[in-house]
């Protein structure tokens, strides 16, 4: 069954753990994405004076970066935390009956919560700077909720897989390496190839980063026909992913 | 143009529908009828929005 208040606690320990012992304990929670965003800000916008094409704008591509590197940091680590998360809390799962995907909810949350916080030092920084907000920007917590939906649908099958094949936890961290500098992230999509900007489209990372440019950066919509196909691909890979789950679960509570 | 405070409002309701619905995640039961739900409502705001912000 899951447990509200369970996934609640993991995700609390999650930070708490974190910073255990250290002086200023959860207020590294917060300074951690502002020296993030300052960095991305100061050394991408100030020091390597990094313009985006066809822009004169000094902040253009620390923005850019800055929108690309949060949704990506909050998916990637979705995914790779999500991967190993049946075999780092094997000692809970062995003790209590506890629902095996809430364990991969509260890590979502946990990164959803560090999320909001380097959103908020981001928006403090648009306000600061006289950024100009439009009505697209109600719809990043449905590109975010996509993303993280995508997140939890290849973290269920990965973690699930994982119990039984150890491999796959470090042959998701490589294929995440590729999958970022695949992503045009540091970089725009127009000086890649012609023939890698075709099959661009078939990258999900690509379709949620280009969303939150559009919105952030380029003032337009995000690309409504892209996000209603990975909508539609995210969630057969979660009926694909459970239907795997609910076929191995009893193995892999035994496996554990 | 469409209203901030009613984005504002079909925001709230998104984020609490969200939230029901994967508290349901790991009862099992109607749990593909959610995931369908989950998919058919967000593919719907990707699609009427445009609609929306034209209106």
């Amino acid at each position: 069954m899951l447990s509200l208040v369970l996934i609640w606690e993991l995700t609390k320990r999650d930070f708490l753990e974190r910073y255990t012992g250290s002086i200023l304990g959860f207020l590294w929670a917060f300074l951690w994405p502002l020296v993030n965003i300052s960095i991305y800000i100061i050394i991408f916008g100030k020091i390597m004076g990094g313009r985006l094409p066809g822009s004169s704008d000094l902040y253009a591509y620390s923005i850019y970066v800055t929108v690309g590197l949060l949704p990506w940091a909050a998916l990637s680590s979705t995914i790779a935390r999500s991967t190993s998360v049946f075999l780092d809390k094997k000692h809970l799962i062995s003790k209590i009956k506890i629902s095996l995907p809430s364990l991969l909810l509260y890590i979502s949350l946990s990164e959803t919560i560090t999320f909001l916080i380097s959103m908020l030092f981001l928006f403090a920084f648009l306000l600061w700077n006289d950024f100009t907000f439009n009505q697209n920007f109600f719809l990043l917590p449905f590109v975010y909720y996509l993303q993280q939906l995508f997140a939890f649908g290849f973290g269920l099958m990965t973690a699930t897989l994982t119990v039984f094949i150890r491999d796959i936890k470090e042959f998701v961290g490589v294929i995440l390496q590729f999958w970022f500098w695949f992503t045009p992230i540091v970089y725009v999509p127009e000086i890649l190839p012609d023939a890698v900007k075709k099959i661009m489209v078939f990258n999900p990372a690509y379709i949620i980063v280009d969303a939150y440019h559009r919105i952030f950066v380029f003032g337009g919509d995000p690309p409504y026909n892209l996000l209603i196909i990975l909508t539609i691909i995210t969630h057969l890979m979660i009926f694909v992913s459970y239907i795997l789950f609910r076929t191995l679960e009893k193995d892999v509570r035994d496996f554990l | 143009m469409i209203s901030f405070s009613f984005l504002l409002v079909l925001t709230v309701l998104f984020i609490s529908t969200t939230y029901i619905l994967w508290l349901k995640l790991a009862s099992h039961s109607k749990i593909y009828l959610l995931i369908t739900c989950s998919g058919v409502f967000l593919s719907l705001i990707f699609w009427l929005f445009p609609m929306f912000k034209q209106m």
